[in-house]
């Protein structure tokens, strides 16, 4: 709403208060905690301890901040230096600060395998993860070549499909994709853009090369957690910054904006512009509400909105106001019950009669998906050959398809080496980890997949690569990705920052955060070191 | 403002104001068993009788095989999560009404609530509950007053206020008329000093009422200042005076002229109050006038709904309503990327 301006001069009183409040929970007392005038801005250390990497290990991983010969590598120099002057107690009260703020602010998720619906924060640790500025200028090339090729696919795809007349992908594989939407070819899209928000997911391997791991142009969820996560860390630990260079990232919300203008049917000048969400049930709602805040727009859910004559209006309190822009968080499945699922209880009936009339933009178009199957991301190098004539600046993870006759038999001989997954599923659900599996479950993925091969598809199991991250007083190595956010509006945008997760579990490599991760600032740098 | 949003504010002061209403009744109750230095059951019953029944305490108590102690009638009232109206549940539903409205209101506030939320479910809190349960309830309602400071001064003036306005003095004149009912059967007994000064305490009114009518408590004098005092902020006329106010601040009628049911009603029930004077519902009976307010609020909130919360065009729903809470839920948590 009204608080973007605020929040910048917002976070010194934030950060004071913060504190007291937590030197109030620790002490025996327990009432609510009480804001008191404390105004000391650093925890007092009692521990001589200082933090250090003696025993830390690369177990001949990529390490993002050491390298083989055990130097830490020139951008972390200092961030290391910083680090080994602390003691263990100052940063564990850091940490804590930190936990504190998030659990106080909300910033939670929430765990459904329960009935209860627990409540956590996504475990944030507090060594931030460093880029430096030829790598981003690499990554950020790359990506801008993987959106327009995605948009060109989907724009070919939804009118004349000269990539299956050509032969570059066959039809079956598209029309087999669960999001692939049939009832849009022919329709076009406002500003012919159709992934106006993707986060892709970026690997390394055992070599340090990027690579794209998973492309998600529905609806990806995180990047509030990266200025949120950037906030918090300037607050508990400021001079970890001194003089670092880091690119800021609090624009974001301002570009989406720019972008939801953009898209406006017909140029109205005065959009009203709404974010759609499925309710506070849904563990990404805290970002829905906090994106809603920061662009000053209303954020809305399915039955604040109704279809008149094929136009959208919010419901209000002094009667029915048009909409013109509707930046949805709610996936195709769901949006409209009268075309897509009837069941749902989360859309809008008719919105999508007022899409297909012009007078209503979404963001993400429908019909996205498509390019998010798993198998159809195995072409995305052929598309960017095929419709920029480039090489792709950032590689693909090598992926099998067991729908290929011979690729099948080598996934099937070669399943516990194999990282096996399922073409439409996401946040970590519906695949198999080779080498950290059972033999039942191997077994059982044999079966899932020579009864489905369209649907899955095989990864060898990479050396992801590590990222020192605090444990009981010391460092540990743990896998981490990468998903910066990419915005196609009037132009291509990426801000200088990204999601990184973590898998916090020793050895695992599933850094989703409904599967036990947790993550990172990222800090991308104006320069080098 | 989206009828949704309006509604939630509505909700979210409506559910804070009852926590505190909440604490200050178990406060007085608890402070006048203390007085009358009553441990017995019977006079356990005899003191706490309405306030079992107008709760329904009784009958969830039989199902549950629970007698009613204070113990258990006080652990009822606070921490029972299957008690709508327990302190933990109002705390629970207020934060799940801000955070739907999270967008709306400030950060202080969000926080305000989520952290008072997140202490009354943690073990510090029952502990400080077993500790101390004055200083315990003391801090439920301060931490609602501190809510409304916090509202006063960090949320814009704007319709979204006036509902919450509105909320909160519903809420409040709804408390003024069941703490009048509570104690009506006691007119007549022994110790009135003590039972109507218990009264004034749950209302934070004894220095208010002290100063406009001295140290004599009388029933009669005490009913008059909760219900018709038109400056003390806790009375029935006060927070029908506000309601009125605030309705027509939100649709721009001006005073002693009407554009909706809502407003139509507030605006009798405040000529009604003013035009009378306090022997008109003494004499036909606390019990009877605290019906008929009870009827005025409940109308009030029926004709706000309507006016300004309800969907004028109902969706189709296509599963059964009863299932829609997990449907919506189950569906909700689908949804991610």
């Amino acid at each position: 709403m009204q608080e973007i301006s605020l929040t910048i001069i917002g976070i010194s009183f934030a950060f004071q208060s913060k504190i007291s409040k937590m030197k109030a929970a620790m002490a025996p007392k327990s009432g609510l905690p009480p804001k008191s005038k404390s105004t000391s801005s650093a925890p007092s250390a009692t521990s001589e301890a200082k933090l250090n990497f003696n025993s830390y290990e690369l177990d001949h991983f990529y390490d993002e901040m050491i390298d083989s010969k055990n130097k830490v590598r020139p951008w972390y120099r200092r961030i290391s230096e910083r680090l080994q002057r602390q003691s263990v107690d100052s940063f564990d009260q850091r940490r804590q600060m930190a936990d504190t703020s998030f659990l106080h602010q909300g910033i939670t998720f929430t765990v459904y395998n329960d009935n209860q619906g627990t409540e956590r924060i996504f475990p944030f640790d507090l060594i931030p993860r460093v880029i430096p500025a030829d790598e981003w200028k690499l990554i950020e090339a790359g990506l801008v070549q993987r959106i327009t090729a995605l948009n060109l696919f989907l724009h070919d795809l939804y009118h004349q499909q000269q990539i299956i007349k050509d032969g570059i992908i066959t039809r079956h594989y598209i029309e087999a994709a669960a999001h692939y939407r049939k009832e849009f070819i022919g329709f076009n899209v406002p500003k012919n853009i159709y992934i106006h928000i993707c986060g892709s997911d970026i690997v390394r391997d055992g070599s340090g090369q990027y690579m794209v791991l998973e492309d998600n142009g529905r609806c990806p969820s995180g990047v509030s957690y990266v200025l949120e996560n950037r906030q918090a860390l300037r607050r508990v630990f400021p001079s970890l910054f001194e003089k670092y260079g880091v690119r800021p990232v609090e624009h974001y919300p301002q570009e989406l904006l720019s972008l939801l203008h953009y898209i406006t049917p017909r140029g109205n000048p005065h959009p009203n512009i709404v974010l759609l969400t499925p309710g506070i049930y849904n563990s990404a709602y805290f970002e829905h509400s906090f994106l809603a805040r920061q662009m000053g727009i209303e954020l809305v859910e399915g039955r604040d909105l109704v279809v008149q004559g094929d136009h959208v209006y919010t419901r209000t309190t002094k009667g029915l106001k048009p909409v013109d822009v509707i930046y949805r968080r709610i996936d195709d499945d769901f949006l409209d019950p009268t075309v897509f699922r009837k069941d749902s209880m989360l859309g809008v009936p008719g919105l999508v009669n007022a899409y297909r009339a012009g007078n209503v933009s979404l963001a993400n178009s429908i019909g996205t998906g498509v390019a998010d199957d798993k198998v159809i991301y195995a072409f995305v190098p052929k598309m960017i050959k095929y419709y920029l004539d480039q090489e792709p600046i950032l590689p693909n993870v090598p992926t099998y398809l067991p729908s290929i006759p011979s690729e099948m038999d080598y996934v099937i001989q070669n399943m516990s080496k194999l990282v096996v997954k399922a073409a439409n599923e996401s946040g970590g659900y519906g695949m198999l980890v080779g080498p950290a599996s059972t033999k039942a479950e191997i077994d059982k993925f044999r079966k899932l997949v020579k009864a489905n091969p369209r649907n899955y598809v095989a990864q060898p199991t990479l050396a992801l690569s590590r990222h020192p991250t605090y444990f009981d007083g010391q460092f540990e190595g743990r896998h981490i990705d990468l998903r910066p956010y990419v915005l196609y509006g009037e132009k291509i945008s990426i801000i200088p920052g990204a999601l990184s997760r973590v898998a916090l579990k020793k050895g695992s490599l599933v850094v989703n955060s409904s599967q036990g991760g947790g993550s990172k600032d990222t800090w991308v740098l104006e320069g080098n070191e | 403002m989206l009828s949704r949003v309006a509604e939630s504010l509505y909700w979210m002061s409506r559910y804070i104001e009852r926590a505190e209403c909440i604490a200050r009744l178990i406060a007085a109750n608890h402070q006048i068993l203390i007085d009358l230095d009553l441990k017995s059951s019977e006079s356990v019953r005899e003191n706490w009788g309405p306030l079992i029944t107008s709760l329904n305490i009784q009958g969830n108590f039989r199902k549950k095989g629970i007698s009613p102690t204070v113990e258990n009638i006080t652990e009822y009232l606070i921490f029972d999560q299957e008690n709508p109206s327990s302190l933990c549940s109002c705390l629970k539903a207020g934060r799940e009404n801000a955070r739907a409205v999270r967008e709306q209101i400030s950060s202080e506030m969000w926080e305000h609530i989520n952290r008072t939320y997140l202490w009354l479910w943690s073990k510090a809190a029952r502990q400080f509950f077993q500790r101390d349960l004055y200083a315990f309830l003391d801090q439920i309602k301060e931490s609602s007053i501190l809510f409304d400071g916090l509202s006063n001064n960090t949320m814009l003036h704007e319709e979204g206020w006036d509902f919450f306005r509105v909320g909160k003095f519903l809420e409040r004149a709804d408390f003024a008329t069941r703490v009048l009912d509570d104690k009506f059967h006691l007119v007549g007994k022994t110790n009135p000093l003590i039972q109507w000064g218990g009264v004034l305490r749950s209302c934070s009114a004894k220095q208010a009422y002290q100063q406009k009518h001295l140290a004599e408590v009388t029933p009669i004098l005490v009913a008059k200042f909760l219900i018709l005092s038109d400056t003390f902020p806790r009375s029935f006329l006060y927070s029908i005076q506000q309601i009125d106010h605030n309705l027509r601040i939100i649709s721009g009628v001006r005073m002693g002229t009407f554009s909706n049911e809502a407003e139509k009603i507030s605006g009798r029930a405040l000529a009604h109050l003013r035009f009378s004077v306090i022997e008109d519902y003494w004499n036909q009976g606390l019990h009877k006038t605290s019906d008929e307010f009870q009827q005025i609020l409940n109308d009030l909130h029926e004709s706000i709904s309507e006016t300004y919360f309800c969907q004028k065009n109902p969706v189709k729903i296509l599963i059964q309503e009863s299932n829609r809470p997990t449907q919506v839920q189950h569906q909700a948590a689908q949804q991610q990327q």
